[in-house]
C-alpha cells in the first residue's frame, strides 16, 4: 500500500498513532513550508493522542519559527 | 402586558392565586423568555459530576438549547465548556469520549488544552505556520461556563451574572447540612422521556396531595398525614415522618454518617429550582436533572448515590426500580396536564391552600424571576 492510502486508511480509521507516524514519514526529505506542513500534521494528531512525540515535534517546529 | 397581568396573579396569596398561564408551557415564545431568564439566567442543574469519573472524560450536552461540554480536566477539576471552536463555531465534541491529549476541532484542527487554552492554530499562518501575529491565542480559550458541583450535581449558570451558587442555594444547603458527606453514585442512574414542560415535573415533584391517588403503594405506609410541606427561597418540596428503610433478607443499606434521630424516619424531597429534584433518605439519596427539550418535551436523567461504594448490588437494583416505578407512575399524570394546558379556557387553574403550596411556592418563584 502506498503511503498516501495508508494515510487515508489511517484518516478513516481515526488512528492517530499510525497518522503521527505517516506524516513524520512524509516530512523526511523535504525542507521548507512542505516539511513544516507535514511535522505540522504529525504534531496535531499527536497532540490529540496525548503521544509523548508531541512535545519533540513542538520543538522542532518552534526551531523552524513555526509555532 | 397580557402575561404580566396574569403573572401578578400568579403571584396572589395562595387562595386568591392561579397557576401559570397555558403559554408557560406551549408557547415558543414565552419558552424562550423564561429559558433565558429562568434556566440561563439562574443556577440550574446540568449534569452530575459521576458521568465524567476520570481525567479526560467528555460528555456533550445540550443545556436548553446551548451546546456544552461536560469535561473533567487533567487536574480531575470538573468543567463546562460552551461545546464550539472559537474559529469558526464547530462544534468541537460530539460524542461522550475520553479526551487523551488536546480536544482538536474536527473542521482545521484548532486545539484546545482540557482547562480550554487554545494550544494550538495549525497552519493558522498558512502552510505550516502555526502563528500569526494578528491572533492572539491567550484569547481565545474555550468559553467556560460559570458551574459549581453541590452534591454531584452540576449547576451552571450560562450567563455568569448570578449570584454566588452558596449565596443562592443556602437555605437548601443548610436545611440538609447533615447530607453534607460523600455521596457515591451507584451507576444505575435511568432516563425518562416525558412529553410535558420541565416545569410540570417540578410542579408534581413538589406536593404530596397526589400520593394517595397516583403512588397507592407508596400510600401504604407513607400516608398523607404523614406528610409536610416544605416552602424556602429557591426551593420547595415535601417531607415524610415514616420513611421506611428496604430489607432484603435481613440486609439494609449502610446509613449516611452521624446523622441526628430526625433523620431515622424522616425523608425529604426537594426541587431545587429551577430544574433539579432531590431526594435524601438515612441510607440513600437520588438526584433528578429536568432537560427542557422545547416546551413540550423533558428528558428526566435520574441518579441514586449511597454512603459507601460498594452497597449490596441485589439491593440496589431493587431500590433502583422501586424508584423507576413511582417516577413512572407519575408520567400520565405530567403528560395529562400538558395536554390541558391546550384547552384555551384554562386559567392557570387554582390552587388548594391546605395543600398545594410548594406548587404556588414554585410558580412565584417563576413569576418573580419574569419581572412580576
Amino acid at each position: 500500500m502506498r503511503d498516501d492510502d495508508l494515510l487515508v486508511a489511517a484518516h478513516d480509521a481515526g488512528d492517530r498513532m499510525t497518522l503521527v507516524t505517516l506524516y513524520l514519514r512524509a516530512a523526511d526529505d523535504l525542507d521548507g513550508d512542505a516539511r513544516a506542513f507535514f511535522l505540522t500534521q504529525a504534531w496535531i494528531f499527536a497532540l490529540e493522542a496525548g503521544d509523548p512525540r508531541a512535545d519533540s515535534l513542538r520543538a522542532t517546529l518552534s526551531e523552524m519559527g513555526r509555532v | 402586558m397580557e402575561d404580566h397581568h396574569a403573572l401578578l396573579t400568579v403571584r396572589q396569596p395562595i387562595g386568591e392565586a392561579t397557576g401559570l398561564p397555558n403559554g408557560h408551557y406551549t408557547d415558543p415564545q414565552t419558552y424562550a423568555a423564561e429559558t433565558r431568564e429562568v434556566l440561563h439566567g439562574g443556577w440550574a442543574g446540568l449534569a452530575v459530576a459521576a458521568q465524567v469519573p476520570q481525567p479526560g472524560d467528555a460528555l456533550p450536552l445540550d443545556f436548553a438549547g446551548v451546546p456544552v461540554l461536560l469535561l473533567r480536566d487533567r487536574d480531575g477539576q470538573v468543567r463546562v465548556f460552551q461545546n464550539v471552536c472559537r474559529h469558526r463555531g464547530m462544534i468541537l465534541v460530539s460524542e461522550p469520549r475520553r479526551i487523551e491529549g488536546a480536544i482538536r476541532c474536527p473542521y482545521h484542527s484548532w486545539c484546545y488544552s482540557t482547562q480550554g487554552k487554545l494550544v494550538a492554530t495549525p497552519h493558522v499562518g498558512g502552510p505550516g505556520r502555526n502563528t500569526d501575529d494578528r491572533l492572539d491565542r491567550s484569547d481565545l480559550g474555550l468559553m467556560e461556563v460559570r458551574s459549581h458541583i453541590w452534591r454531584d450535581v452540576v449547576f451552571v449558570n450560562l450567563d455568569g451574572l448570578a449570584p454566588p451558587f452558596e449565596k443562592v442555594m443556602s437555605p437548601a444547603m443548610t436545611r440538609w447540612a447533615e447530607f453534607e458527606q460523600p455521596l457515591h453514585h451507584d451507576g444505575r442512574s435511568f432516563t425518562l422521556d416525558v412529553a410535558c414542560n420541565w416545569k410540570l415535573a417540578v410542579e408534581n415533584y413538589c406536593e404530596s396531595y397526589h400520593l394517595p391517588w397516583v403512588h397507592p403503594g407508596l400510600n401504604t405506609y407513607s400516608r398523607l398525614e404523614d406528610h409536610y410541606n416544605i416552602e424556602g427561597d429557591g426551593h420547595a418540596g415535601q417531607g415524610t415522618w415514616v420513611y421506611r428503610q428496604l430489607e432484603m433478607g435481613g440486609r439494609r443499606f449502610p446509613d449516611f454518617h452521624g446523622l441526628s434521630d430526625k433523620w431515622d424516619k424522616a425523608a425529604e424531597y426537594l426541587a431545587i429550582f429551577p430544574n433539579v429534584l432531590m431526594g435524601v433518605h438515612r441510607d440513600h439519596a437520588y438526584a433528578i436533572i429536568l432537560s427542557p427539550d422545547g416546551p413540550t418535551r423533558t428528558q428526566e436523567h435520574v441518579h441514586l448515590y449511597y454512603p459507601v461504594p460498594d452497597v449490596d448490588g441485589d439491593m440496589a437494583d431493587h431500590n433502583t426500580n422501586l424508584w423507576r416505578g413511582v417516577f413512572e407512575e407519575d408520567v400520565f399524570v405530567v403528560e395529562g396536564m400538558q395536554r390541558g394546558r391546550s384547552a384555551p379556557g384554562f386559567d392557570g387553574g387554582r390552587f388548594s391552600p391546605a395543600m398545594d403550596g410548594p406548587t404556588h411556592h414554585f410558580h412565584d418563584w417563576i413569576a418573580a424571576r419574569l419581572g412580576a
